[in-house]
């Protein structure tokens, strides 16, 4: 089994300068929880995934007011919506994560283990030759695996 | 906003003595990242995740093996089909987290949030009079910063 076979496809990436509105609209309708961020050639520059939407630190919306303990205190509703609300117009790259860990379209599966626990990564970007993503693999989809191969090959198929 | 409004129900939940194929089976299938695992009462007794599957040291097939430190040793490709085919019949309640941190129906969206990050963990299972009725993720949270219109969309299903 190689990373193409396992991977979420189609890789629907995001440009650096969207917004974040626009990219958690992106995982939101596909049920995913990472994008590949991509430059002005279709290059991969980054990804985003939703922990950057909700780390303590890094992510937003806390971030954007750099207390992150704001939660040890109690804040209401208007204060959450006035932090997403200034959110949303950011765009991708400023939370988007730099350096990423990156899977080779041949990769065999122990290649793929073997990267992802050793990172740590839970989602990790597949990339052709000419360097662009065509497709992610998570956590998630390691679990394919985990069925037997009859069944995880006819389960994309759909035809049964 | 509290967290009844924000969670994903019904839940889909596994029985202890399920064996991982299976979990894994309806994780994939229901596109869902975790499962509560409940006993023969319909108790809620732990949580299984994606990511169990797959941690360096508890995580199945690895944990079977009890060698972590496995991958630094290349290995065949029977190898590994041979972890997975033994992992496969396994027990959920094998590799499942015992102690889950909850949060309740009627706990505000802060309290939530604050749950999540303190703890670290991407889902919690919301609890009324003891109860499961659902579950909220980080990927739930993206709500929040979308439009109202994608909210509504995703809402209709």
């Amino acid at each position: 089994m190689r990373a193409h076979e396992i991977m979420t496809t189609p890789a629907v990436a995001v440009d650096r300068n969207q917004s974040l509105e626009q990219a958690v609209q992106t995982m939101l309708l596909l049920h995913v929880g990472c994008l590949p961020v991509t430059g002005a050639k279709g290059e991969l520059v980054g990804i985003v995934t939703e922990f950057d939407f909700n780390e303590k630190d890094k992510g937003l919306p806390f971030s954007l007011y750099r207390h992150p303990q704001v939660f040890s205190r109690w804040i209401g509703r208007d204060t959450i919506d006035k932090m997403y609300g200034e959110g949303r117009a950011r765009q991708v790259k400023d939370i988007m994560t730099v350096h990423v860990e990156t899977l080779a379209h041949d990769d065999s599966l122990e290649v793929v283990l073997e990267r992802m626990l050793q990172t740590g990564c839970h989602y990790m970007p597949v990339l052709s030759k000419d360097g662009k993503p065509t497709g992610v693999i998570s956590r998630h989809d390691l679990l394919k695996v985990m069925i037997k191969e009859t069944e995880a090959e006819m389960a994309p198929m759909g035809g049964w | 906003m509290l967290a009844k409004d924000i969670m994903i129900k019904p839940v889909h939940t596994v029985d202890e003595n399920c064996s991982l194929e299976t979990a894994a089976q309806t994780m994939l299938l229901s596109h869902i990242g975790c499962l509560p695992v409940t006993n023969r009462l319909g108790q809620l007794v732990g949580i299984v995740t994606d990511s169990d599957f797959n941690e360096k040291e508890r995580g199945v097939p690895f944990s079977v093996y009890r060698h972590p430190q496995w991958f630094e040793q290349w290995v065949s490709k029977e190898g590994v089909g041979k972890m997975y085919a033994e992992a496969r019949v396994r027990k959920v309640n094998e590799i499942m987290s015992s102690a889950v941190s909850t949060v309740l129906a009627t706990d505000t969206l802060e309290r939530v949030v604050d749950r999540m990050l303190k703890t670290g963990h991407r889902r919690l299972p919301v609890m009324s009079e003891g109860t499961l009725v659902g579950i909220v993720s980080r990927h739930d949270l993206l709500k929040l910063m979308a439009k109202p219109q994608t909210r509504e969309l995703l809402a209709a299903g």
